[in-house]
């Protein structure tokens, strides 16, 4: 559902996945199972993270290696995919999804986007 | 000019006859404020935004609210003109009140974090693009007068 809204409310993100098939619509969007299973992925590693708030550089270090040597995404996208997670966050959870939460995940997506970035060169 | 697909203003359209703009637009406000609290400084005249119930309870905060909302609502009459409806805004936001024009996204996302709480089902990805080009193009909109 995460990376779904990515490509479809930020579509130039879909040029990092090229080999997915088709990107054509929405809905295109939404079937494909390249793009449900890599988003599994992507929070998967996320919720690895979250075991790790007080060293979210270290815990990212490798894939911070990965997105800029092998993947060179612009470390913008990572703000991105996080201000798409409190959005899908926000549906999902409703009015449980108070202030103080929002505020709270807004902090730890700021820390991951930063922590992916940080090896960049 | 930003171009707006039929589709696009439909969606937009269909949403907002649903909102309610007192409730959405002070949640809004509460939350920017909440969750970005270096834009306190804009309120100073506001009284208690001591913590997250006095923000979120404050009735300045809510009226100030509703009156950003409506002049959304304002834009979505004139999408085919956003900076000519927002221009004096725009003046009033760089020449009285010092606005970083970076605090417009920051509001622009609220919004649509309120609407994602409030709309769960109807704030579909295609929905939440629709809503998101337009906060965008009036945050681009707000800062079109700036010098």
């Amino acid at each position: 559902m995460l990376k779904l809204r990515l490509l479809v409310v930020y579509p130039w993100t879909q040029r990092f996945f090229e080999s997915f098939g088709d990107l054509s619509s929405a809905d295109a969007i939404l079937g494909n199972p390249k793009v449900k299973a890599h988003g599994k992925k992507v929070l998967d590693s996320f919720s690895e993270g979250l075991k790790q708030l007080d060293d979210l550089k270290g815990a990212f270090a490798s894939l911070s290696e990965l997105h800029c040597d092998k993947l060179h995404v612009d470390p913008e996208n990572f703000r991105l995919l996080g201000n798409v997670l409190v959005v899908v966050l926000a549906r999902c959870f409703g009015s449980e999804f108070s202030p103080e939460l929002q505020a709270s995940f807004q902090k730890v997506v700021t820390g991951v986007a930063n922590a992916l970035a940080h090896r960049y060169h | 000019m930003v171009h707006f697909t039929t589709e696009e203003n439909v969606a937009v359209a269909s949403l907002w006859a649903k909102v309610n703009v007192e409730v959405v637009g002070g949640e809004s406000l509460a939350r920017l404020l909440i969750v970005c609290p270096w834009t306190q400084r804009f309120f100073d005249s506001f009284g208690n935004l001591y913590s997250e119930s006095a923000i979120m309870g404050n009735p300045k905060v809510k009226v100030h609210g509703r009156k950003v909302l409506n002049s959304f609502g304002n834009a979505i009459k004139h999408m085919d003109d956003l900076k000519g409806t927002f221009a004096d805004l725009s003046e009033l936001h760089c020449d009285k009140l010092h606005v970083d024009p970076e605090n417009f996204r920051l509001l622009g996302n609220m919004i649509l974090i309120v609407l994602a709480t409030h709309f769960s089902k109807e704030f579909t990805p295609q929905m939440q693009a629709s809503w998101q080009k337009l906060t965008n193009a009036v945050a681009n909109a707000l800062t079109h007068k700036y010098h």
